[in-house]
């Protein structure tokens, strides 16, 4: 099964997508962006943890220790109101990028 | 930008927690994924293996989360235990590092720390770079007095000066209810601390009209005085003080009002080493205003500059006023002239030839040191590249090996900055307490926070500087694979060279001008005197008041020479109104042709000469009848040649106020107190001896002599004796500073011996620190090449030979650093000029001396190793890889 790359900067995006359904933990990410995209994106941990510490020192995202199935503890995050702001901004952009794109390849 | 760093303190704070929620984080996931896997139908072990290898280097994670986190702090914690456990494992190179270090950080910090305590800090007066010194010239001098007429004509006149004030010196014999003593101040114009901008501690000062007479009967008291005289007493404004016997030209009563007292920091006459203990009102002293008096010169004239006014423009009005109004003095004394220098270079400035030598010493000692440290930790380094090439292909950036080399060796740096620092606190009280008493704001001068980021600073160049190249260097070689078994590359070699060669070049400039200085002290105390100083006690007298006016004092001196000549300890004794070593002011005398010249002048007692040994060169001495008919006097050598070239100076008259035949003509005697004036010192002896008349005391009226009393033995113990005489003679006469001839000869070059030893002190440590270096260098070289040794043995090489290999390149390196260091030293020698006597700073006797002494040094440090290196058994050496 061909796993396409993520783009740059767009698992932040992901990241916060995925955190609108509610709060999660990394592993629950992980597993969501492969999901939804049908196992064609993946998110390498060593990718995901350091944007989702990025994510949470700006501001985006917040993050707690809860107790968690199994009586494991998980960091979980949580969507912050800027979060949400900033997602709302950054996928207006993205889909104006995706549509520009299209305009050019499909023109070609 | 804030946040991050917040985040980074939080991060440091909460650094452990943090940590250990990452790794829970992090093994969550595993053990999710881990299930995951599970529930695809893999086995449980299998599972964990396929979401361990999904994932990827869990430490890489971590690595980059703690980059995100800022946590990379810890990376240098990493790098600072590294360093400590290299510490631990090689102590050696750990001390001298730090001991190198500690020397340099603590010799720059004291000679900043007094520095900046002495001459750097502004004076304590109001805006301090408005004030100004005012003063006449003369061709071969650039510090002349000023007349009376002359200040108040400048100060009528001038727009250049916000105000314009005069001080002169004064003494009086202060009379308490049980004693009395002597005090020296100084008579000033009421409007001098007006014009310094200085508040008194209690009390006020001078009002403008406390200078009319019937008004004038106020004293200032000086901060010092008042605490030791008073006890700092504040009920002393308004009190009344006895003030007797201030000199002929002090008229009036003596007793002196208190009006207040001042700080001692409003001191301003830091050249004359005496203390400042009072202040009067300049009128005090009867202020001639005749324009013969222009000659005499009294007065020390110090300005405030208008806001909009430069340095040079006053000087120009002052200048202009001086040549319209002096023309009789000027016509005197062709080539005088004006000179106006700011308050701040003329009370600090003769001590900045010396800062400016020792920090060159100290900058020159820190290169030294640096260039030394440089080449250990090259050493060093060359041991490790092991390890260092190991990091480097584990995928070690080489930006990150060059930080935790540096980081290590600023660790040790730090500790070396401690040391010195410790070290600059013990040595600055102490070089306070050994300098010379002509270095002025000793009290200033404490190790203060300035003091220690100054430290701070010099530990981290030095740290840096020593460790930067090196550590790029080494952390070059790994990847094309070195190791210990190979020579190390070229490059490293070249460093090393180029660092010996620094430190040599350095080195010589260091020891030769140590050396220079300690010629040229070594010849000052060498200089012929012209009179003999061993074994003579000599003291002040004062006169009191009236004394002079009718006589007494001619028989005064006739009556205690006579009662001291009964002693048996006493060889002769004898007077004089000024010790003619004494550089003492000059006097302008008329010849029978109505011509002027100027001549230092002696009032003696007959015996003064033969007392100081002085030799007779021609004629005859005075004799105890000329001072009852003073008509005839004796000249120096040096005035009979300027004046009668011919020989003919016996039987001619000079005028100065009565005629006086010249009976005979004595040796010259060196002014021993003019080797204190660094300019007087680099002309060189010329200008050590004056044209001097000695004429009978009682033919020259002055309030005061000096007792000269030449002894069979030790004379400072003769001091109560001699005490006792003048009690028992008169009582009323006040003594002041007794001391030996040898004293005040030794007074003159105290500033210059002082500044030998400091030289003499950097040198002889730069040349340690040099040849440590050199040593390990050369150590290092042979322990490198002992198999290239052995097989030149085996091939039937001589001892010899391997000698010269081993030290070969070192000596080579060395020896042309000692070149360029000498014609360094050719090139900067003249910052060494004011400190010379009689020596050429390229002085090639001296430089060569330098150069061979080096040079031997630097062999005898190679000697030990390369000698190890031809003793090397080629079996075992071959054997031993």
């Amino acid at each position: 099964m061909q796993k396409s790359e993520l783009l740059q900067g767009t698992l932040d995006l992901l990241v916060l997508k995925i955190l609108v359904l509610g709060p999660n933990h990394g592993w629950g990410i992980a597993n969501r962006i492969r999901q939804m995209s049908h196992e064609e994106l993946s998110a390498s941990q060593g990718s995901l943890y350091p944007a989702l510490h990025r994510l949470e020192l700006k501001g985006f995202v917040k993050s707690a220790m809860t107790p968690s199935e199994n009586n494991r503890r998980a960091r979980v995050y949580i969507l912050t109101a800027a979060g949400r702001r900033h997602l709302e901004a950054e996928t207006t952009t993205w889909q104006q990028f995706v549509a520009s794109m299209g305009r050019i390849l499909q023109g070609a | 930008m804030l946040r991050r760093l917040f985040s980074l303190v939080v991060g440091l704070v909460t650094r452990r927690r943090a940590e250990r929620e990452l790794d829970e984080e992090l093994r969550f996931h595993v053990a999710m994924e881990t299930e995951a896997n599970v529930a695809r139908g893999k086995t449980s072990v299998e599972a964990r293996r396929t979401a361990l290898r999904d994932l990827g280097g869990q430490e890489q994670t971590k690595e980059a989360v703690r980059d995100v986190r800022g946590l990379w702090v810890d990376s240098v914690r990493l790098d600072l235990c590294h360093a400590m456990r290299r510490v631990r494992r090689e102590p050696g190179f750990a001390a001298t590092v730090v001991a190198t270090i500690g020397l340099a950080v603590g010799l720059s910090t004291s000679v900043f720390s007094v520095a900046s305590g002495v001459l750097l800090r502004p004076l304590s007066f109001r805006q301090p770079d408005r004030l100004v010194q005012v003063w006449r010239t003369l061709p071969e001098w650039d510090r002349v007095a000023v007349s009376v007429p002359e200040y108040i004509e400048w100060k009528e006149r001038c727009r250049s000066f916000a105000q314009l004030a005069a001080t002169r010196t004064a003494g009086f014999r202060f009379v308490a209810p049980d004693h009395s003593r002597w005090i020296d101040g100084l008579a000033v114009t009421p409007n001098l601390f007006l014009t310094l901008g200085v508040e008194p501690l209690i009390g006020r000062t001078f009002l403008p009209h406390e200078d009319q007479p019937g008004h004038n009967r106020v004293v200032l008291l000086d901060e010092g005085f008042w605490r030791t005289a008073f006890g700092g007493d504040p009920r002393i404004v308004g009190k009344r003080l006895r003030l007797a016997d201030g000199g002929p030209r002090f008229t009036g009563p003596d007793t002196f009002e208190v009006i207040g007292v001042v700080p001692a920091a409003a001191r301003i006459h830091y050249r004359t080493p005496s203390r400042c203990d009072f202040y009067v009102p300049l009128t005090t002293y009867g202020l001639e205003m005749q324009d013969s008096v222009r000659g005499a010169a009294t007065l020390w004239v110090l300005g405030r500059l208008r806001p909009d006014v430069t340095i040079r423009q006053a000087e120009a009005e002052v200048g202009a006023i001086f040549a319209n109004l002096s023309r009789s003095f000027i016509r005197d004394a062709p080539g005088a002239g004006i000179r106006v220098v700011g308050l701040h270079e003329e009370l600090l400035g003769h001590t900045r030839p010396a800062f400016t030598l020792l920090a060159g010493a100290v900058l020159i000692l820190i290169l030294i040191a640096c260039s030394n440290l440089a080449n250990l930790i090259l050493s060093s380094g060359f041991q490790r590249s092991h390890e260092l090439s190991a990091r480097l292909s584990l995928g070690c950036s080489r930006f990150r090996l060059v930080r935790q080399l540096v980081t290590e060796h600023l660790l040790l740096a730090v500790f070396g900055g401690i040391l010195g620092l410790a070290l600059a606190l013990w040595a600055v009280p102490s070089a306070v307490k050994l300098a010379p008493p002509t270095l002025p704001r000793l009290d200033g001068v404490h190790v203060d926070l300035t003091t220690f980021a100054f430290g701070a600073v010099v530990t981290c160049f030095t740290g840096l500087l020593s460790s930067l190249a090196p550590a790029v260097l080494l952390s070059r070689g790994g990847p094309r694979g070195t190791s210990i078994r190979q020579p190390a590359p070229f490059t490293r070699s070249r460093l090393r060279g180029s660092l010996m060669f620094v430190q040599a070049a350095l080195m010589v400039v260091l020891l030769a001008g140590a050396a220079l200085v300690t010629n040229s002290l070594w010849r000052l105390s060498h200089v012929d005197l012209g009179f003999d100083p061993s074994n003579v006690l000599t003291m002040r007298m004062v006169w009191p008041k009236g004394y002079a006016a009718s006589g007494r004092h001619v028989a005064f001196q006739t009556e205690l020479l006579a009662t001291l000549s009964t002693d048996p300890r006493v060889i002769v004794a004898g007077t004089a109104t000024d010790l003619p070593f004494q550089e003492g002011g000059l006097s302008t005398y008329l010849l029978e042709d109505q011509t002027r010249h100027q001549a230092a002048m002696s009032g003696i007692s007959p015996d003064l000469l033969r007392a100081l040994r002085v030799p007779l060169v021609a004629g005859r001495m005075l004799t105890a009848a000329d001072q009852t008919d003073p008509h005839v006097c004796v000249v120096n050598q040096r005035l009979a040649q300027q004046i009668f070239p011919r020989g003919n100076a016996i039987g001619q008259r000079i005028g100065f106020m009565r005629w006086f035949e010249i009976v005979g003509v004595v040796g010259d005697v060196t002014e021993v107190g003019a080797l204190r004036n660094g300019t007087v010192r680099e002309a060189g002896l010329n200008r050590l001896i004056l044209p001097r008349i000695y004429a009978p005391a009682s033919g020259v009226q002055d309030g005061r002599s000096h007792l000269v009393v030449r002894t069979r033995s030790n004379p400072a113990a003769l001091v109560p004796a001699v005490l006792a005489r003048l009690a028992a003679t008169d009582p009323e006469v006040a003594v002041l500073e007794p001391t030996t001839l040898d004293e005040m000869v030794g007074a003159a070059s105290v500033d210059m011996r002082f500044l030998a030893a400091l030289l003499n002190l950097f040198s002889g440590v730069s040349v340690v620190v040099a040849g440590i270096g050199l040593f390990g260098v050369v150590t290092h070289t042979v322990t490198r090449r002992t198999r290239e040794f052995g097989v030149r043995l085996a091939l039937g090489a001589t001892r010899g030979h391997i000698r010269i290999l081993a030290v070969g390149q070192a000596l080579g390196c060395i020896g042309a650093g000692l070149g360029v260091g000498v014609i360094a030293t050719v090139w900067g020698g003249r910052v060494l000029k004011p400190f010379l006597f009689e020596l050429s700073p390229t002085d090639p006797v001296m430089l060569c001396a330098v150069a061979v002494l080096a040079l031997a040094g630097a062999a005898a440090a190679a000697y030990l190793p390369a000698r190890r290196a031809s003793l090397i058994d080629p079996a075992q050496a071959l054997r031993c890889d």
